[in-house]
C-alpha cells in the first residue's frame, strides 16, 4: 500500500470518531451540558466548552476530509485526542478529587482505563498519520526537485 | 487517478458510517428496565444551589439521556425513577412531586445531598463538592 493511501485510510477512523463524537453530544445537548458541569472543570469554562468540544470536532471532521487539509485535520485530531487522553489519565491517577465521566455514546458506557486505551490508540493514529504526511510532503518536493 | 477517487470517496463514506453511528445509537436507545420491567430514567439534579429545600423541589430535577457520572456524598448528583414517579406526557421526562426527595446538609460543605426517595425500584447518587 502506497504511503499516501495508507494515510488517507487512517484518515477515515478518525472522521468517523469525531462524527460520532460530535453528533452524540449534539444529539444530547442538555445531558452532554449536566455531564460537563460534573466534571472538575472551572466553572466558567463550562459554557465556552459546551459549544467549543463539538465545533472542534466537526473543525477536524472538516480538514481531514480533504487532501489539501488532511496534515492540519490529523494536527487537530492529534492535540485534541492527546487532550482528551491527559484528561482522563490525570483522573485515574486520582489528581482530580472528583473522577472525570467518560462522556459521548458507547464510550460512556467505557470505563476510565479501557476509555484511556481507547484514546490512546487513536492518539497514536493520528501522530503517526501526522508525521508521515510531513514525510510525504518532503518526499513529494525532492521529487519535484529531482524532476526539475 | 484511482488515489485521488479513492482520497475523495472515502472521507464521505466515513462521514455516512460517523451519522449512522450516531442515528443507530442514539435515535433508537431504549430507556433502561427495572428487574420487574418498569422502566427507568435518569434524572440530573439542575438546581440553582445545594440548598435542602431545592434538592427536595422535584423541578429542580432534569432528565437526562446520559450518565451524569456520579462520585462521592457531598451533594446531590442523579437519582433514577420508574414509571409511577414519572411523568412522559411531555416532550422530555419530568420528574412527579410523589418522588418525595429527602435531603441533608453535608456540614462540612454546606450542601445538601439526597438520603431517600419515595421509589423503591428507583436509586440515587450523590457527588463530592
Amino acid at each position: 500500500m502506497k504511503k499516501q493511501q495508507f494515510i488517507t485510510f487512517i484518515s477515515a477512523p478518525l472522521i468517523i470518531l469525531w462524527i460520532y463524537a460530535a453528533g452524540s453530544k449534539l444529539w444530547f445537548y442538555e445531558s452532554f451540558k449536566i455531564q460537563l458541569e460534573r466534571q472538575p472543570l472551572p466553572g466558567w469554562s463550562i459554557p465556552v466548552l459546551s459549544w467549543m468540544l463539538p465545533l472542534a470536532e466537526l473543525i477536524a471532521v472538516v480538514l481531514l476530509s480533504f487532501q489539501k487539509t488532511l496534515r492540519k485535520g490529523l494536527l487537530l485530531s492529534f492535540l485534541l485526542l492527546f487532550t482528551f487522553t491527559v484528561y482522563v489519565g490525570l483522573g485515574l491517577v486520582h489528581v482530580f478529587n472528583k473522577v472525570p465521566c467518560s462522556c459521548g455514546g458507547i464510550l460512556g458506557k467505557m470505563g476510565g482505563e479501557s476509555h484511556f486505551i481507547f484514546n490512546i490508540c487513536f492518539t497514536i493514529v493520528a501522530f503517526t498519520g501526522w508525521r508521515l504526511t510531513k514525510a510525504n510532503d518532503e518526499f513529494f518536493i525532492k521529487h519535484k526537485l529531482h524532476n526539475t | 487517478m484511482r488515489q485521488r477517487r479513492l482520497s475523495r470517496l472515502l472521507p464521505v463514506f466515513a462521514i455516512a458510517i460517523g451519522v449512522a453511528l450516531v442515528a443507530v445509537t442514539s435515535a433508537f436507545k431504549e430507556q433502561p428496565k427495572s428487574r420487574g420491567g418498569l422502566t427507568i430514567y435518569t434524572f440530573a439534579y439542575t438546581g440553582p444551589d445545594y440548598t435542602v429545600a431545592n434538592v427536595e423541589n422535584a423541578a429542580n430535577w432534569t432528565y437526562t439521556s446520559m450518565s451524569p457520572g456520579c462520585s462521592g456524598n457531598q451533594k446531590a448528583c442523579s437519582l433514577q425513577a420508574t414509571d409511577d414517579y414519572v411523568n412522559t406526557s411531555g416532550s422530555s421526562p419530568v420528574l412527579k412531586s410523589n418522588i418525595d426527595i429527602q435531603a441533608v446538609l453535608t456540614p462540612a460543605t454546606n450542601t445538601a445531598r439526597v438520603t431517600s426517595i419515595a421509589d423503591d425500584n428507583g436509586s440515587f447518587s450523590n457527588q463530592l463538592n
